[in-house]
């Protein structure tokens, strides 16, 4: 069964030199546009209760695609098909108006998306213990701040379950407790059969929460899979785009204000000199300086080769993202070496930012990584097979898997 | 011929398709809810709330009584007929003139002013020109009460003629309606339209038989008013209101060739900027 169905989806923007050519284009009928494709030949189906992440840039289409599916905006190919009660939550917020009180846009808003006020009223109580606005509900929505709107639109479009729900970057500004409700919600109401569209650049959010993710990149479909496979192909490509654009420009101070240094990465044990199979401890010492949320990354360079041998955040390894006060911390980090080559290593050990896209400081000490018993051998890594052999008529048995 | 029901459903459908009315009526909730915001969102954090839409035409109209009948002396007909006082004649004019102009530019900026709201909700354009042109016509209502009184205190006025009243403001909603659509596509494409049409209102009400007959016109100039939209419209309400019966010919078919051309005009439009209107916004 098919819940969403995107199909050869695509969205030529009309550019026009000047709005005089856009205005004489409608009269005339004559064409005057060269046609912008944010958007190009996309198709994927999803089944109830699916939840698909989409990654990518900014411009690369997602929010195209959103509102594509939301209906704000017409496709100029393809189709968008989907079954039963769709709501959205699109660019921080839907359909408020801002004199009206929070409580008067729980019944505007509602009204927008196609509930009936019977519908709206038996969740009113609903909404307002949601959204813990409390005595705000009484006043007008551009009194409120972006978190707050949020606060209401999220409870808003999920109150009455719908079929598909679109969520585009909305969490990100709400603050972690609600955050973390809004998830629950949302995994609740998946539970119940919703199919979900979730964009988010938190790449935590993605992989704690979906269950496929899409890569767009200039409007293109890059790939498509699991999130544990689609986030780190996007990360490695964002990083790598990000510090080639980094070498070419000049010394400026347009970088973004540092938020953290990392003052001492020391190799606790056993040392400079590990021995396959040690347990390699690590300390990274550092000086924050804007509170927010981090994320602890490490990677390890083999000196010999332009391959990154282990390349691991915080994050992969079930950690959420910590958040942070201004002033110094310490954090210890241990990796086994038993599958690691011998060989001579580059480890670098720092700070991400909660979206794994920019690395906010980091330090690089080096290992020499020896082995007890020395076999040549052209590997990166050692993981340790296990041999069975059997006899020929027997069951295969389970060998060599991870 | 078996005329069922399913069989004047399907008329009615395909009139209302036909007249770009099926978005709006497959929206008819959420219609009747923008209107009202309309109205409150206007009155909203004032103190004197709704009564600023009963007190601001009623200062206009006494302005006007007092320009051009106490200081200018403008007589309205000379006619032996005494009901035809100047003030009932302005009345008749420039109320729904008010709802007019007002309609015309609050629906000419509508699609602009609710950019917003269309780039976060699935919502066909239709629907805000026809709420800016709905909620003044319903805020005006009132106002008929003065016709009313005016005519049932004044002994020869006509006053059972009133009951084709109705039925000449849903010509006028239709108008106005078909003009906001046109002009609020246009002007989502070119923002200067809405420019324009504030200075073109602002005009237009002296190239119509608002505030003088039709008669103290110069018989050359006669035919530039009867280009005016507003002019049978207002000569419509003048036979129904002075008169008490219903409008000229020329009347009718003047708004009726007015609604058509601006319904077909509007079709057009939509059907070539339907795809890409939000992104104008």
């Amino acid at each position: 069964m098919t819940a969403l169905k995107v199909d050869r989806l695509g969205k030529a923007y009309r550019m026009y030199a000047t709005p005089k050519a856009r205005f004489l284009e409608l009269i005339t009928g004559k064409p005057r546009h060269t046609p912008y494709w944010a958007l190009r030949d996309l198709s994927f189906e999803l089944a109830p209760g699916e939840t698909l992440g989409i990654v990518g840039r900014n411009g690369a289409g997602k929010s195209t695609l959103m509102k594509l599916v939301a209906g704000t905006l017409q496709p100029s190919e393809g189709s968008v098909t989907y079954k039963g009660r769709m709501t959205a939550i699109l660019e921080l917020g839907t359909g408020f108006h801002p004199e009206f009180t929070g409580r008067d846009n729980i019944y505007f808003g509602g009204a927008l998306m196609g509930f009936s006020r019977a519908e709206l009223r038996s969740v009113e109580a609903w909404i307002e213990d949601f959204s813990e606005l409390g005595p705000a509900l009484e006043r007008p929505v551009k009194t409120y701040s972006s978190g707050m709107v949020v606060r209401l639109a999220f409870s808003l479009v999920t109150a009455i379950r719908p079929d598909l729900l679109i969520v585009d970057e909305a969490l990100s500004v709400g603050d972690g407790h609600f955050q973390k409700k809004c998830i629950d919600r949302m995994v609740h109401i998946r539970s119940k059969g919703t199919t979900i569209l979730f964009c988010s650049h938190s790449m935590h959010h993605i992989m704690q929460f979906c269950g496929r993710a899409i890569w767009l990149d200039g409007g293109q479909l890059m790939d498509s899979g699991p999130p544990a496979k689609i986030v780190p192909a996007y990360v490695a490509h964002a990083v790598e785009g990000r510090s080639a654009a980094v070498l070419e420009a000049p010394e400026s101070d347009t970088r973004p204000q540092q938020r953290c240094v990392v003052e001492s990465v020391v190799l606790l044990s056993p040392g400079q000199t590990v021995t396959r199979g040690e347990r390699l401890v690590v300390e990274v010492r550092f000086r924050i300086l804007t509170d927010g949320l981090f994320v602890f990354g490490v990677a390890f360079d083999r000196s010999d080769s332009k391959t990154r041998t282990i390349a691991e955040t915080s994050l992969e390894n079930g950690f959420a993202p910590v958040s942070l006060a201004a002033g110094e911390h310490r954090v210890e980090f241990g990796v086994e070496t038993e599958c690691l080559r011998a060989g001579r290593y580059e480890v670098h050990a720092g700070l991400l930012d909660e979206t794994l896209l920019h690395i906010e400081d980091y330090l690089t000490v080096e290992i020499d990584l020896v082995d007890r018993d020395p076999i040549q051998s052209p590997a990166v890594m050692r993981t340790g097979v296990d041999w069975d052999l059997q006899r020929q008529f027997g069951m295969v048995s389970r060998g060599g898997e991870s | 011929m078996r005329f069922s029901i399913p069989f004047f459903i399907r008329i009615a459908a395909r009139l209302l398709r036909i007249a770009s009315l099926d978005h709006l009526w497959r929206q008819r909730v959420l219609l009747r809810e923008m209107v009202r915001r309309e109205i409150h969102a206007q009155y909203i954090g004032a103190v004197g709330g709704v009564w600023w839409a009963l007190f601001r035409p009623l200062i206009t109209l006494a302005g006007y009584y007092f320009v051009f009948s106490v200081v200018l002396a403008v007589r309205v007909s000379e006619a032996p007929a005494g009901s035809r006082d100047y003030g009932l004649f302005l009345v008749s004019g420039l109320i729904p003139w008010l709802a007019f102009s007002e309609a015309v530019v609050q629906g000419t900026r509508s699609l602009i002013a609710s950019a917003q709201l269309l780039k976060k909700a699935a919502l066909p354009a239709e629907l805000f020109p026809a709420s800016s042109a709905l909620a003044p016509a319903v805020s005006y209502l009132p106002f008929l009460v003065l016709p009313t009184v005016l005519a049932w205190w004044s002994e020869n006025a006509p006053f059972w003629g009133l009951v084709w009243l109705p039925g000449w403001i849903v010509l006028q909603v239709g108008l106005m309606y078909y003009l906001s659509l046109v002009l609020a596509i246009l002007s989502a494409a070119l923002k200067d339209v809405a420019q324009m049409v504030r200075a073109v209102i602002a005009m237009l009400i002296f190239f119509s038989p608002i505030l003088f007959p039709i008669e103290r016109v110069p018989s050359l100039a006669r035919g530039v008013l009867w280009l005016n939209p507003v002019t049978p419209l207002v000569d419509g309400y003048h036979s129904i209101v002075l008169f008490g019966r219903l409008p000229d010919l020329h009347a009718f078919v003047g708004v009726l060739a007015w609604i058509a051309l601006l319904a077909l005009l509007s079709k057009i439009l939509l059907r070539r900027s339907r795809a890409q209107l939000v992104d104008w916004l």
